[in-house]
């Protein structure tokens, strides 16, 4: 009987093994290149299919774009005759990101306590497994009108969905991970003398921070879409909402600089964070000693 | 000389020189739908300062007697104490060093060999000194920034190594720790070894299937046989033992017996 094998399903397999010399190869000087080349492209394709079409109604090109977000940047009398509380692309930005990144983090903290919780003591496992297991797999566009049945199109009910799901996402993310540490990193820490919470500490936690970072940016990426999602199909403000108001009146220039802003931030809260994973990963990525 | 002959551990040593002392152990597993008992009213004591060698093939309960010390296999029958008391969970005055690496991989090499102190909450200032001095001892001075990743196996060994001898455990248990190392690396941490055996005086029980390897380190070889301690002898060499060891006559017929003792098993 083995006493540690109290972490549910934990393995005694040893992890793969060998160097990971993928960062080796990379040339880093170099790693910018082809995104602003992708990006630098996709404008000049949009460009050049604007000018075809001739007509800013159907696409109108990036300039105007540009200049539609500008002009809309902090207040926009259109959406105020529209009905939205919030009356700016940046004030929609914020209420959006606001909404999104606050249900993320307390979804993400929930989502690790529970995982690690989880991959360790079969009760909880049990608990929480079903429902992670039935809503893990609903997708965002049947959650989404669930929640404005229940809640109405108040900002708590899109909140409370996206702690949900976020929370549901990195569970079973942190859990998997957890499971599939080998048991000896925490024997061999409980022959130095660790307990169960220093173990819990600086072995588990540690050792699974970068699987469950990935998790966090999946999460993230699925939190902005079921935000937005709701907001679609109702809410007094929010960038979905402004989507939805400014496509009904048949603003196109208005509908794609609200989408490429709500791309752009959340690319940059996706940059953040994969910086963040990056400084965790060190360990794994750092190159081969010459 | 055979030097096939039974110790008097049993019989002649008082309770203050045990530093492990088993009666009666017995393990028991299921697997597949069998059960198999490894180890079966096992007796055995280890004084203090004692470097003893568990030798035997696989399946012999080696690698369980030692969990079970380590506190890490609960026995179905039979106790271990130490002078520390009976063992039910493992301790910080057991240390482990264990066949697969073990050590965490997301520590750097300064930070591992210091990992036991600070999952303590020793004070750092208590414990640099001794992480700094054995960091150098084996050699990896230069390497403390590394990620384990980086290094060698034998380097990564000379961390754990470290970074139990850091702890300060009184009983040292050491799971085949060279096992899956070439010859050359092999000889080097068991110099290593030796040496901080040497300064710190431990009580080490060492797992190992190869002869000369126990041959070398060894106070004692204890022998596993149907769950039991079916050979406990006393080598009789002198130490330093070095390349010597191999051509010496009465070195050559003990391993000789050892060996033929480990085919009867």
């Amino acid at each position: 009987m083995t006493i540690l094998a109290s972490r549910l399903g934990a393995t005694t397999e040893p992890e793969t093994g060998g160097p990971d010399r993928r960062s080796s190869r990379a040339r880093p000087g170099t790693a910018w290149l082809w995104p602003l080349v992708g990006v630098i492209g996709f404008v000049l394709v949009w460009a050049l299919l604007a000018a075809l079409v001739r007509s800013s109604a159907v696409l109108p090109g990036p300039w105007e774009v540009a200049k539609n977000f500008a002009a809309n940047f902090n207040g926009s009398p259109a959406l105020k005759y529209l009905g939205l509380d919030v009356t700016s692309y940046v004030g929609n930005l914020g209420y959006t990101g606001s909404i999104v990144l606050s249900g993320w983090l307390i979804g993400a903290v929930i989502g690790v306590v529970t995982g690690l919780a989880s991959a360790r003591t079969q009760w909880v496992r049990n608990l929480v497994e079903p429902v992670t297991t039935v809503f893990g797999v609903v997708p965002i566009l049947v959650a989404a009108p669930f929640a404005l049945v229940w809640f109405g199109t108040s900002t708590t009910g899109k909140f409370l969905l996206i702690v949900f799901f976020s929370a549901a996402t990195v569970l079973v993310v942190a859990q998997s991970a957890a499971l599939a540490l080998p048991l000896r990193y925490e024997e061999y820490a409980a022959t130095l003398g660790g307990g169960s919470s220093a173990r819990l500490r600086r072995v588990v936690f540690p050792a699974t921070l970068t699987t469950t970072l990935t998790g966090l940016r999946a999460a993230l990426g699925q939190a902005w879409g079921l935000e937005v999602v709701a907001e679609l199909l109702g809410a007094p403000a929010g960038i979905g909402r402004a989507i939805a108001v400014r496509a009904g009146t048949g603003d196109i220039a208005s509908v794609i600089a609200l989408i490429l802003a709500l791309g752009i931030l959340a690319l940059l809260c996706d940059a953040v964070l994969s910086l963040i994973v990056r400084q965790f990963a060190q360990w794994q990525t750092d190159k081969e000693p010459s | 000389m055979t030097g096939l002959t039974q110790t008097e551990a049993t019989t002649g040593q008082t309770v203050d020189d045990v530093a492990v002392d088993v009666r009666g152990l017995t393990i028991t597993f299921t697997a597949a739908g069998k059960t198999i008992t490894p180890i079966d009213g096992l007796d055995l004591q280890v004084r203090r300062g004692e470097l003893v060698c568990i030798l035997g093939p696989s399946g012999q309960g080696k690698s369980t007697l030692l969990r079970a010390v380590a506190g890490l296999t609960r026995p179905d029958a039979g106790s271990i104490t130490t002078p520390e008391g009976a063992v039910t969970e493992p301790g910080a005055e057991r240390g482990m060093v264990f066949q697969q690496d073990a050590i965490p991989m997301w520590l750097r090499v300064q930070d591992n060999v210091a990992f036991g102190p600070k999952l303590r909450g020793v004070p750092r200032a208590e414990y640099q000194p001794t992480v700094d001095h054995l960091i150098e001892e084996v050699g990896l001075d230069e390497w403390r920034r590394a990620w384990p990743r980086q290094l060698s196996g034998g380097m990564r060994k000379r961390v754990a190594i470290a970074a139990v001898f850091a702890n300060e455990p009184s009983i040292l248990l050491m799971d085949e720790p060279f096992g899956a190392l070439d010859f050359f690396t092999r000889e080097k941490l068991q110099g290593l070894l030796l040496q901080l055996w040497a300064e710190t005086a431990k009580t080490v029980l060492f797992v190992t299937h190869d002869v000369d390897e126990a041959l070398l380190l060894a106070d004692r070889i204890v022998i596993l046989g149907k769950g039991r301690v079916a050979q406990d002898i006393t080598v009789p060499f002198a130490r330093p033992r070095g390349d010597d060891l191999r051509s010496d006559p009465a070195a050559i017929e003990l391993r000789q017996e050892l060996i033929g003792r480990l085919g009867e098993k």
